[in-house]
C-alpha cells in the first residue's frame, strides 16, 4: 500500500500482550486462572488430616470413621444358588434346563456326570468349593448381566476386608484430573473412611499412589457407576502418569443393581436419587456435582478449604451411601427365599 | 526400500503414480508378516483416502501373509469394533485429525502403540501452511507417545515432488530423513503448449478453452481438464457437450463421452468415472483440482490447465495425469489474468522442468507450540527435558501454570485445565478461538477467527472443494458465521489497507534487507463483486481493523534510490527518489510472486511500502506473512530473496504493457485502488536493489 502518514501516528504495543494472551488461553483451555491480588481475610484451613508420604510425594488423608450394618450372604445357600444356575453352563438355554429339571437334575452336582455338561459342572463345583471368587465372577458376568443377583451373592465368598467402596472427584468427564480419592474399608463392626486428597494438582501422582498402596491385591470394588467412570478414569490417570496398571477388581457397579431394581419407578437413577428414594436419606446443603470443579479451583486459587470442605463432606456420603446401598440389595439376597 | 528396511526415515517425493505406494507398502508389509507383534500407523490426510487405500493394503497384506487385522480406525468406525480393533490389528489407516483425538488415550492403544515400527504419512505434500504445522507438531506428540510404549518406528512421507522434500521430512517429523526421489515410472515424451489467449481477441479465453477441448476430444485424445472452480468445470463440460455431435464414434467423442469432476462424489461415482477414463468410454473429464488426490484414472493423451492451479507442485500433478505408461502425451496451459498466469506464460519451461516451491510449514510457531505443549501434557506429564522436542522453553510452561493450565509436578507439569485440550486444538487453526461456517444449520468448514475476520465478511463469496458459497452473517462472540451456497457465479475480493510496524529485527543484517517480527493491522473498507473476473460493484464494509504480531521482510533503499552498497556496475542507475508510485508497484509485484518461492496462496502474504518508513527510516517495501505468528514464508522469502527479487524484475521487464495492468503491478485487492502506480520505476527499483544486493 501507498505510505499514508497514518502509520506514523500509530503507536503499537510491543509484541503479544502477554496477559491477555494467557487470559484467552485460560478461558480457552479453561485453566484455574491467575491468583487475584487480594488473598480472601482469613483462609479457611483445610482441617486435621494426616500427611500421607509416597513415592510420588506426601499428600493428605483425611480418615473418619462411621458404624455400618452389613449382613453378607450366607456362603452355602449362595454355593447353592450358584450351584443351581443351569444357563451357566455353555449349550444350556431355557428349553435344555427345562428337560434336565424334569429329569430331576437340581445342581451342578446332579449334572457331574453328565455326558456333555459334566466337565463344565465340576469346573463350577470346584471354584465353588475353593471359593475362587476371581474365576467365580468371570464365569457370572459372561454368562449374565452386570445386575444379576448371583453376582451379589458372591460376597457369601469375600474377605470382608478386600471391599473397596470407591468414589472420586475430578475436574471432568474423560481423562482430566482427579484430586480426591474416597475410599470405605470394613472394619470390625464399622467402616473407615480414607480420602486421599490432592493439596495440587502437583499431588496428584501421589493421591494415586497412595491408592495403589492402600489397594489389597484382589480388591473387591464396590462404586456406583464406576465401571463407567471412576475405576477407568483411575485407570487413565494411572497411565497418564506412569503408575503401572491398577490390579483387576472384582467390580459390583451398584448403578447397574439400582436400576434394575428400582428403575421401574424411579426415572432419575443418580445416586442421589436412589438415596432419596431407598434409603430416605436427605442431604442438607450438599453439592451439586457440576459444581465440584469450579470448587476444587476456588480452592487451588485462593487456598480457603471454605469451598473444598463441602466437596470432601459429598465425597464421604457418596462413599457411606455406598454401603447403604449395598446393605439394602444385599437384604434380598440374604433372605431365605 | 532397503533404507526402510534398515530402519532409516524417508521422504519418497516422485511424480504421481510412479509406484511410491508400491515402494514403501512392500517392505512394510513384509516386515509385518515375519513379525506379528509389530504394527504400522498409516496417515492419510482425509477420511476418504483412508478408504480409498484399505482395499491395496489388504490385498498386499493377505499376499504376504500378515495374520493381524488392516483396517481403518477413525471416527466413522464403530465403537463396537474398536477394542477389538486396538488389539489385533497390524495395520492401521487413519487421519491426523483422528489421530489428535487418540493419543490422549494411548493406555487403551497400548497393544498397537507397544507394536509400532512403521509410521507412513502419506500424500506429504498436503501437510503445509497451519495444517501442516499443526500436523508437525502432532508427529512430535506421536513420537513421544510411542516412545514412552518403547516403540522406535521408521517414519516414512510419501510426496509429491516438492521443492526441498528433506526439508519437508524434517520439518514435518522434526527429525532427518533421507529422500528417495528417483521417478522408476515409464514415461513417454510430453510435449507442453503455452496457450496465450491475447492472440485471438475476438474470443474470451473460456470460450479458446472450451474450442481446444472441442479439438482435443475430436483428434480422437482423451482429454482432462483442471479449471479453477465447479462452476467453470461445469460449463466448460456442458459447452463441449453441446458442440459435439451425438453419437459419434467413441474415438471422435460424443456427448455422452463428457464429464465434469469435482469433490465430495460418492465413492461409486468416483468409481464409475475412473473405469470410463480407464476403459475409454470418457473422452473428456472437465474437473477440479479434486482428481489430483488419490484418484485413479490411468494415462490420459492430453491435459488443459485453464489457469495457473497456485503451484508449480499442483501443475506437476495435473499434467502428471498425461501420457502414462510410455505413451506421448500433451499438456496445454491456457492462463488467466493475474500476474502469476502470466509469468508462466513467457517460461512454460518452469512449469515442466523449473524448481518446485518449498512447502512452507512452521513448527516453531509459537501460539500452535504452546497449545500442542498443552495437548502432550494432557497425554503424559510433561518432563522439563522433553520441551524442546515441542517447540517450548522453560517460560512457556512457568505462564502456562501461572495460566493455570499446567501443575508443578516433580521435575515436570501436568496438565490442569478442564477442557481436553484435544478438543479445545484444532489442526487447521492458528488461533484459539475459531469460527464455524454454517450451511443450512451445518458445520460447512471451520476456521480460525484471524481468517473468519478477513474472508468471512458479510457478503464474501468463498469456494468449498469448488462450490460457492456466501456469507450472509458473522457474529464473533459465539464464533459462527452463517452462509448459503452461491449460484448466480459471482465472486468478491476484499479491497484491504495494511500497516506494518517493525517490532524486531536482529541486528548485524544487510542494511538494504530485514527480517524480523511486525506488527501488522489491516483494515477492509471495501469489497468488489465481480462477475467472470469483472467488476459489477463495490460495496464498502465497516469492520474494525485485524491487528496481529507476524513476521516480515523488508527490501529498503538510500534516499537517492541507490542501496546501502556501492561499487555496482548499476550505480548510474539511480531514480530522483524512490517514488510512492515505484515503490508501490514494486511491492504488488513481489507480494504476487511470493507463491513462486513458498508453497501458499496468494492471500497469505500482505505487503506495505513507503517512501520513508518509521522504523527503517528510509524508502522500504515491506512483505509480510498474513497468519498471526507466521507460518514460516518470511524466512523462505529471506533466505531465497535474490530468486525473488529476480523473477520479479523479469515479470516486469516482459510485461508488454506500458502502465501497469493486472499482470504486473495492479492488485485487485489494493484498497487504494492502485494509485499512485509506476511500473517503469518499480523495475527500476528492483533492479538497482538487485544490483546492489548482488555487488
Amino acid at each position: 500500500m501507498p505510505p499514508r502518514d497514518r502509520m506514523r501516528n500509530r503507536a503499537y504495543n510491543s509484541g503479544v500482550d502477554e496477559k491477555r494472551y494467557l487470559a484467552s488461553l485460560a478461558r480457552a483451555f479453561g485453566g484455574a486462572g491467575v491468583a487475584p491480588a487480594i488473598p480472601p481475610a482469613a483462609p479457611v484451613p483445610l482441617g486435621a488430616g494426616e500427611e500421607v508420604p509416597t513415592a510420588y510425594g506426601p499428600c493428605l488423608a483425611l480418615v473418619s470413621a462411621h458404624p455400618a450394618r452389613l449382613a453378607f450372604p450366607d456362603r452355602s445357600l449362595s454355593t447353592e444358588a450358584v450351584a443351581q444356575a443351569f444357563s451357566l453352563l455353555f449349550g444350556i438355554g431355557p428349553v435344555r434346563e427345562g428337560g434336565l429339571r424334569a429329569a430331576g437334575a437340581r445342581t451342578f452336582a446332579d449334572l457331574a456326570a453328565h455326558p456333555r455338561y459334566g466337565p463344565q459342572a465340576r469346573g463350577w463345583l470346584s471354584a465353588l468349593a475353593r471359593g475362587d471368587l476371581a474365576l467365580l465372577h468371570d464365569g457370572i458376568s459372561r454368562r449374565f448381566s452386570p445386575s444379576h443377583d448371583l453376582l451379589l451373592h458372591l460376597l457369601a465368598f469375600a474377605d470382608r476386608e478386600d471391599l473397596v467402596f470407591l468414589d472420586i472427584e475430578t475436574l471432568g468427564l474423560s481423562s482430566l484430573p482427579a484430586f480426591l480419592i474416597g475410599i470405605g474399608r470394613l472394619n470390625g463392626d464399622g467402616i473407615e473412611v480414607r480420602q486421599y486428597l490432592a493439596r495440587t494438582l502437583g499431588e496428584e501422582p501421589a493421591i494415586l499412589s497412595a491408592l495403589r498402596e492402600e489397594l489389597p491385591p484382589q480388591p473387591i470394588v464396590i462404586s456406583y457407576n464406576g465401571k463407567a467412570y471412576d475405576w477407568n478414569h483411575l485407570r487413565g490417570r494411572c497411565a497418564y502418569h506412569g503408575l503401572g496398571p491398577l490390579p483387576e477388581p472384582v467390580h459390583l457397579d451398584l448403578l447397574f443393581f439400582a436400576r434394575r431394581r428400582w428403575g421401574g419407578e424411579l426415572h432419575d437413577c443418580s445416586l442421589g436419587a436412589v438415596e432419596r428414594a431407598v434409603l430416605g436419606v436427605e442431604r442438607e446443603l450438599d453439592v451439586p456435582g457440576e459444581y465440584v470443579p469450579a470448587l476444587y479451583e476456588n480452592y487451588l486459587r485462593t487456598g480457603s478449604a471454605a469451598s473444598l470442605l463441602p466437596v470432601i463432606a459429598h465425597n464421604r456420603e457418596d462413599v457411606l451411601t455406598l454401603t447403604r446401598l449395598l446393605s439394602v440389595l444385599l437384604d434380598r439376597v440374604t433372605r431365605p427365599g | 526400500m532397503e533404507r526402510l528396511i534398515s530402519g532409516q526415515d524417508v521422504v519418497v517425493a516422485t511424480g504421481p503414480s510412479s509406484g511410491k505406494t508400491l515402494a514403501m507398502a512392500l517392505p512394510i508389509v513384509a516386515a509385518l508378516a515375519e513379525d506379528p507383534t509389530a504394527t504400522a500407523l498409516l496417515l492419510y490426510p482425509m477420511k476418504a483416502l483412508a478408504q480409498d487405500q484399505l482395499g491395496k493394503w489388504t490385498e498386499l497384506a493377505r499376499a504376504l501373509g500378515v495374520e493381524g487385522r488392516v483396517d481403518v480406525y477413525d471416527g466413522d468406525t464403530p465403537s463396537h469394533r474398536r477394542p477389538r480393533l486396538r488389539a489385533e490389528g497390524q495395520i492401521l489407516l487413519t487421519n491426523p485429525y483422528a489421530l489428535h483425538q487418540y493419543l490422549e488415550w494411548h493406555h487403551r492403544w497400548a497393544p498397537f502403540f507397544k507394536g509400532v515400527r512403521y509410521v507412513v504419512v502419506d500424500e506429504g505434500h498436503w501437510y503445509r501452511g497451519v495444517f501442516g504445522s499443526g500436523v508437525a507438531l502432532l508427529m512430535r506428540r506421536l513420537g513421544r507417545v510411542l516412545a514412552r510404549y518403547g516403540a522406535d518406528p521408521t517414519y516414512a512421507v510419501a510426496s509429491a515432488t516438492t521443492g526441498d522434500a528433506s526439508l519437508l521430512g524434517e520439518r514435518l517429523l522434526g527429525r532427518p530423513v533421507a529422500v528417495v526421489d528417483r521417478d522408476g515410472s515409464p514415461q513417454g515424451a510430453r510435449t507442453w503448449w503455452a496457450w496465450d489467449p491475447d492472440l485471438d481477441p475476438e474470443r474470451s479465453p473460456f470460450v479458446q478453452a472450451v474450442d481446444l477441448c472441442r479439438f482435443l476430444v475430436r483428434q480422437g485424445s482423451q482429454t482432462l481438464a483442471f479449471l479453477p472452480s465447479r462452476r467453470m468445470a461445469e460449463a466448460l463440460a456442458q459447452a463441449v457437450k453441446e458442440r459435439l455431435p451425438e453419437g459419434a464414434t467413441p474415438d471422435s467423442g460424443s456427448s455422452s463421452a463428457v464429464a465434469s469432476y469435482r469433490a465430495g462424489y460418492r465413492p461409486e461415482e468416483r468409481r464409475e468415472l475412473e473405469r470410463g477414463l480407464r476403459e475409454g468410454t470418457l473422452r473428456l473429464v472437465a474437473s477440479t483440482c479434486a482428481l489430483e488426490l488419490g484418484v485413479d484414472v490411468g494415462g490420459l493423451d492430453a491435459v488443459v490447465l485453464v489457469g495457473y492451479p497456485g503451484s508449480v507442485a499442483s501443475v506437476r500433478q495435473q499434467a502428471g495425469r498425461a501420457g502414462r505408461s510410455g505413451r506421448d502425451a500433451l499438456v496445454v496451459y491456457l492462463p488467466q489474468e493475474n500476474p502469476l498466469d502470466r509469468y508462466f506464460l513467457r517460461r512454460p519451461r518452469e512449469l515442466a522442468e523449473g524448481k518446485v516451491e518449498v512447502p512452507v510449514l512452521n513448527p516453531r510457531h509459537k501460539e500452535l507450540a504452546v497449545r500442542h505443549l498443552l495437548c502432550a501434557a494432557a497425554e503424559f506429564p510433561l518432563r522439563r527435558d522433553e520441551l524442546p522436542l515441542l517447540g517450548a522453553e522453560e517460560e512457556d510452561a512457568t505462564s502456562l501454570e501461572k495460566a493455570g493450565l499446567l501443575a508443578a509436578i516433580p521435575n515436570g507439569w501436568s496438565y490442569a485445565g478442564r477442557v481436553r485440550p484435544a478438543e479445545a486444538v484444532s489442526l487447521n487453526a492458528l488461533t484459539a478461538r475459531q469460527v464455524q461456517i454454517l450451511v443450512a444449520g451445518e458445520v460447512l468448514e471451520t476456521w480460525d477467527e484471524h481468517r473468519a475476520r478477513r474472508e468471512a465478511f458479510p457478503g464474501a463469496v468463498f469456494l468449498h472443494q469448488g462450490e460457492a458459497f456466501r456469507v450472509r452473517s458473522l457474529d464473533l462472540e459465539p464464533g459462527i458465521a452463517v452462509a448459503e451456497p452461491s449460484t448466480d457465479g459471482l465472486t468478491t475480493k476484499a479491497l484491504t489497507l495494511e500497516e506494518a510496524r517493525i517490532e524486531r529485527a536482529p541486528s548485524g543484517a544487510a542494511s538494504d534487507l530485514g527480517l524480523g517480527t511486525v506488527s501488522i493491522r489491516e483494515t477492509i473498507p471495501a469489497y468488489k463483486v465481480l462477475d467472470r473476473g469483472r467488476v459489477v460493484d463495490v460495496r464498502p464494509l465497516d469492520l474494525p481493523p485485524v491487528e496481529f504480531t507476524s513476521e516480515g521482510v523488508w527490501l529498503t533503499w538510500g534516499r537517492d534510490g541507490s542501496t546501502s552498497r556501492s561499487g555496482s556496475q548499476y550505480r548510474d542507475l539511480t531514480l530522483a527518489t524512490p517514488s510512492p508510485g515505484g515503490l508501490h508497484g514494486a511491492e504488488h509485484a513481489l507480494v504476487a510472486l511470493v507463491p513462486l518461492i513458498a508453497l501458499c496462496e496468494p492471500g497469505d502474504v500482505g505487503g506495505v511500502s513507503s517512501v520513508h518508513h518509521p522504523d527503517t527510516g528510509r524508502p522500504t517495501v515491506l512483505v509480510y506473512d498474513a497468519f498471526p505468528g507466521g507460518i514460516g514464508i518470511a524466512p523462505l522469502l529471506y533466505a531465497r530473496v535474490r530468486d525473488w527479487v529476480a523473477r520479479t524484475v523479469d515479470l516486469l521487464s516482459s510485461c508488454p504493457c506500458q502502465e501497469g495492468c493486472p499482470r504486473c503491478v495492479l492488485s485487485p485487492r489494493c484498497g487504494s485502488g492502485n494509485q499512485p502506480m509506476d511500473k517503469g520505476a518499480a523495475w527500476a527499483l528492483l533492479a538497482a536493489w538487485l544490483a546492489a544486493h548482488d555487488g
